[in-house]
């Protein structure tokens, strides 16, 4: 194995990254671990922005759309057809993933603000095509899933565990898509679709191709929150402060990169977490404060800021030795 | 967000501030115990009025109740409080904070929180944690139609809510007779107005109008001149505050002239009135309370109108429904202490599920369900700025008025 190829070095930490979550409920309490599973779950939401806005240059505003479609894709099967959970997240990301092939082709042709708006717009729609097939998802009355069985720490563990799953997945995705000719193909559409359009790309193909993916991934992350939470309703999953709260952390950690979204997705829901629990209304301004931060003085992100300051402390030494 | 949230965080900072000077003399003197009670309200966001009612409603039960004492259980006598948390009016805020009452601050009794949507989510965590709770605001039928053992709703559910206002219509000489339906595309507010095309059917009215509207909607002004072309002679509509005040002032905007309307919610709280001056005349709400109720509690001896005269004494303003639906939900647990003998939670989830006591609020026995089904709703309509009963005949403090 070649172990200075950047592929095996990404594999190797986010294996270590794994095992650590997987680790992790030991020491928390079923308050922490619900907050962990949220963060995880931002996390993967996350990652398919990335892949949408960090890859490809499309900033994917409204991709909390197939979080929705996967949450109600997944208990529409699980509660109206008896179907298991994992029947249920199939059918949830096989929707999601129609949605985006068909949709695709329409509001990939938009660029920037353009289609960050077209994909608000879309999320919009879907909401209240939703809460108005009342027959089929129970319009503005929701849904409810039956109660998982066994206590509640078994069931908090198993919640947590399924997205530390998917999670991994959504690593082991992006990781491959970096380090493919399809990633390279990724690059050459954010650097300048024209030029790569030109050299033989075919641009709406990997574009399309890239948000089923994101679509897959987000819609996964909604059925399990169904699952999670046991009840759903439209202006719960369709909620656009998931997409928000998410393209921070995306913004946050690195855009572009494979842990990016994760150091985002931490950072902010324990830093929101804490500032709740002992400042209250704060923490709104500690997330609008955030924002402003990352947006002006972290533009690149924490992981490049990090990445950075060591690079030059490296170069520091070098020069001082 | 922030325009309502200074009182709500001033008072959030207050109660944790106290909860903080409580606990810390509960640590030190340690000569009385302290029964803790938990709940998430919505003390900022879009439901903050409401969420202000509720709190209050408990807090009055534990002032009273620890100035007699505290609670006796088992031959010891217990001081209450309550753990409260600030949900922001959302449902998955709301979900982490009954996570953080159970597992962090270790609370064994639950109060509801405010709202339908965010009870159901919520008793899922409770049930899980085979712990009890009592809902004081929760009226969603689809709360307690879900086979849980832990949740009971000392209210009528949401589906009976307007059975009275389209019966008395049915009953008045000549009958309305053509009904327009409008709701907030939301849990509560559907399940209520899905309930009254139920009874329209029943009572012989004929729905000329339903339509629901998205949340977060500012202009209802389209809608009502849809409804307008369509004459009813009665209009009920659902949603939240808000939204009817705004509805209201547009029935009259647009020139919409029924002879009745009503709400799932809306004119007895203490705003509706404040914001609509005389347009809120003769418009009705079905209550689940009000001062003017024949009933007397069997623990503080207080009648209903004594709780009011109370309260308005201790909160500066009359209380409409939710404070003393609030205060039933304490007395179910103080009943239930009494007969577990025992802090237990599973001993005193049994003994919620016998409960059959009389409160101010009205008699209180759940079915299997965890319904209350010992209560029945009346009818107010506002009169010269006033909510007065008028419906059951026999509870009415005034004649129903029609507009021309």
């Amino acid at each position: 194995m070649n172990w200075a190829s950047p592929t095996v070095r990404t594999l190797v930490l986010a294996a270590a990254l794994v095992a650590v979550l997987a680790v992790l409920p030991q020491f928390l309490s079923l308050y922490w671990l619900r907050i962990a599973t949220g963060a995880l779950m931002l996390a993967v939401v996350a990652q398919g922005i990335n892949l949408m806005a960090g890859m490809l240059g499309y900033p994917a505003f409204g991709n909390v759309v197939f979080f929705g479609i996967g949450a109600y894709g997944t208990t529409i099967s699980m509660a109206s057809h008896g179907q298991s959970l994992a029947v249920g997240l199939l059918a949830g990301a096989l929707a999601a993933a129609v949605l985006a092939l068909l949709m695709g082709p329409l509001l990939l042709r938009l660029r920037g603000h353009y289609f960050a708006i077209a994909t608000l717009g879309l999320n919009e729609a879907t909401s209240a095509v939703v809460a108005n097939l009342t027959g089929l998802t129970g319009g503005g009355t929701g849904m409810s899933l039956p109660l998982a069985q066994g206590d509640a720490a078994a069931i908090a563990h198993a919640s947590y565990f399924r997205f530390v799953l998917l999670f991994a997945a959504s690593l082991a995705v992006v990781v491959a898509l970096r380090d493919s000719r399809f990633g390279l193909a990724c690059r050459a559409i954010r650097a300048n679709e024209e030029a790569a359009a030109s050299a033989g790309v075919d641009a709406l193909r990997v574009k399309t191709a890239t948000w089923i993916m994101s679509a897959a991934m987000t819609a996964v992350a909604g059925g399990l929150y169904a699952r999670w939470v046991g009840f759903i309703e439209p202006t719960l999953v369709f909620d656009m402060s998931i997409s928000v709260k998410a393209f921070v952390m995306f913004l946050l950690g690195g855009a572009g990169t494979v842990f990016g979204p994760f150091v985002g997705a931490a950072l902010i829901e324990t830093i929101t977490t804490l500032a709740w629990s002992h400042l209250l209304k704060v923490h709104l301004l500690v997330l609008g404060a955030a924002i402003m931060f990352v947006v002006l003085v972290l533009p690149n992100g924490l992981q490049a800021f990090v990445l950075d300051r060591l690079r030059l402390m490296r170069l520091w030494r070098r020069e001082a030795s | 967000m922030f325009r309502m949230g200074t009182t709500a965080t001033h008072r959030s900072i207050g109660a944790i501030a106290m909860a903080c000077i409580a606990w810390s003399m509960g640590g030190t003197a340690a000569a009385q115990e302290t029964i803790r009670f938990g709940a998430a309200l919505s003390l900022s966001g879009r439901l903050a009025t409401e969420g202000k009612l509720v709190r209050e409603g408990y807090d009055f039960f534990v002032k009273h109740i620890n100035d007699r004492g505290g609670i006796p259980v088992g031959g010891k006598t217990y001081k209450v409080s309550i753990v409260y948390y600030d949900d922001e009016s959302n449902t998955n805020t709301s979900v982490k904070l009954y996570e953080k009452l159970i597992s962090e601050d270790g609370v064994k009794f639950l109060l509801g929180p405010y709202g339908s949507s965010a009870t159901i989510a919520v008793s899922t965590v409770v049930e899980q944690h085979k712990l009890p709770m009592v809902v004081a605001h929760g009226a969603a039928t689809t709360i307690y139609n879900r086979g849980y053992k832990y949740t009971f709703g000392v209210l009528n559910s949401v589906d009976h809510y307007t059975r009275n206002i389209v019966k008395l219509s049915s009953e008045q000489t000549p009958p309305l007779k053509r009904v327009a339906l409008i709701n907030e595309n939301q849990l509560f507010p559907q399940l209520g107005i899905d309930g009254a095309a139920q009874q329209a059917k029943e009572f012989g009215l004929e729905v000329v109008f339903k339509e629901k509207y998205a949340s977060g909607t500012k202009d209802l002004s389209s809608e009502l001149e849809k409804m307008k072309a369509t004459r009813p002679d009665l209009v009920i509509a659902g949603g939240y505050t808000d939204d009817m005040i705004l509805l209201a002032r547009q029935i009259k905007q647009v020139g919409l002239k029924p002879r009745l309307v009503g709400f799932l919610l809306g004119p007895t709280l203490p705003g509706f009135i404040r914001a609509l001056g005389s347009d809120a005349e003769n418009m009705l709400e079905p209550v689940q309370w009000t001062p003017g109720m024949p009933w007397k509690d069997s623990l503080f001896g207080w009648t209903a109108r004594e709780y009011a005269d109370l309260f308005q004494k201790q909160y500066g303003h009359a209380p409409d429904y939710h404070p003393p639906q609030s205060t039933a939900a304490l007395e179910v647990y103080y009943h239930a202490f009494q007969k577990a003998g025992s802090l237990d939670p599973q001993k005193v989830r049994d003994a919620v599920a016998a409960t059959d006591i009389m409160t101010a609020y009205g008699p209180i026995r759940f079915n299997a369900n965890g319904q209350n089904v010992a209560k029945s709703m009346s009818v107010v309509q506002i009169q010269n700025g006033k909510p007065v009963v008028v419906y059951p005949l026999d509870a009415a403090e005034a004649k129903l008025r029609l507009a021309p």
